[in-house]
């Protein structure tokens, strides 16, 4: 289960009562909010601190939400951060823009507070487990990279098992995998060895 | 302190020149390992004691006297340059040689120059190259 309490939400709106209404009800599910009374102001503290969300009006003097939109996915920084717009227009062609500039989600006013967490919840989730894969990948990746070196066909001596490195340098074996997996061996004695090992002991 | 003869894994006679007789401690972390050297300093008359970790090496020189403590580096709980320092502030008397399997690196490099390190071996050692410089230390 995944925790999205204290998650930041932005709420960007030029009308005091949306703005008071929703805060209310994001606050008492422990989101943090944050507001901006309108688009440039919204601009500014995403670049100051970034939310997890934003809750976005589409008709404000200024810049309206579309083009607030826009201009926030233009920094790739910026651009994951999902934006819910808010909007009391229900035209396809309205929609169809707020996806253009890259809007998530859309909640229709007057709104209603369970459809409002709902789709946070569902946004926040989703860029959770997104932000999450992201990194699993990106330590995948690396992982790979890492066991790539240790990949190909590797010179080894047939009589003592000393592996040629790529600059020509003949290495014990364990030093050679140990500096490109990072493992660390104990050396010890099988079995058989340490047998053939006690039999020389009489002729000390 | 364990007899030479009185292992309970290896037994031998007695042998080896007895006025080089020594108290030797093994510190490493592989019990075949333990169990050669044993075997060896047992068949030339040393009397000797093993420890698994260094930890415990570290109680067992600190409690009491050897005239060679013989460790290995890469081990768990304290490492072999731990277990050194560590009982050379204790006990700065104390000699000690180095068998490692990463005797090459710069570690061992750094252990090699202590002056209470007689000497630095590569594993696997050669008996007689080992017990040369045990009776001669």
């Amino acid at each position: 289960m995944l925790n999205l309490t204290n998650s930041s939400i932005l709420i960007v709106d030029d009308t005091p009562t949306n703005i008071d209404l929703l805060s209310l009800v994001l606050q008492r599910r422990n989101y943090k909010v944050r507001i901006a009374d309108s688009g440039q102001r919204a601009l500014d503290q995403v670049t100051l601190d970034p939310p997890d969300l934003i809750l976005l009006d589409i008709m404000m003097p200024g810049l309206d939400g579309f083009e607030t939109c826009r201009r926030l996915k233009l920094n790739p920084g910026h651009a994951k951060i999902p934006v819910i717009f808010i909007t009391a227009l229900d035209e396809m062609k309205d929609k169809l823009r707020g996806f253009q500039v890259g809007g998530v989600d859309f909640i229709t006013k007057p709104f209603q507070a369970e459809e409002v967490l709902a789709r946070v919840k569902t946004h926040l989730t989703i860029q959770k487990l997104y932000t999450d894969l992201e990194r699993k990948n990106e330590k995948l990746e690396k992982a790979l990279e890492e066991v790539k070196t240790l990949q190909g066909i590797v010179p080894i001596c047939s009589m003592c098992k000393s592996i040629r490195d790529d600059k020509g340098y003949w290495q014990k074996v364990e030093m050679y995998v140990s500096e490109r997996m990072g493992t660390k061996f104990s050396h010890s004695y099988c079995p058989t060895c340490l047998e053939k090992e006690m039999g020389k002991l009489d002729k000390l | 302190m364990r007899q030479s003869g009185q292992d309970a894994v290896h037994r031998f006679d007695r042998g080896g020149d007895v006025s080089k007789k020594k108290r030797i401690l093994l510190i490493d972390d592989e019990q075949p390992i333990l169990d050669l050297f044993s075997a060896a300093l047992g068949k030339r008359g040393h009397e000797f004691d093993t420890a698994l970790n260094g930890r415990l090496g570290f109680r067992k020189a600190t409690s009491e006297d050897f005239d060679l403590i013989i460790c290995d580096l890469h081990m768990p709980e304290w490492n072999g340059i731990d277990s050194i320092k560590g009982i050379s502030m204790v006990k700065p008397e104390s000699r000690f040689l180095v068998v490692s399997g990463y005797a090459g690196n710069v570690v061992a490099d750094e252990i090699r120059n202590l002056e209470n390190v007689i000497a630095v071996l590569q594993k696997p050692v050669a008996l007689p190259d080992f017990l040369h410089i045990v009776e001669n230390s």
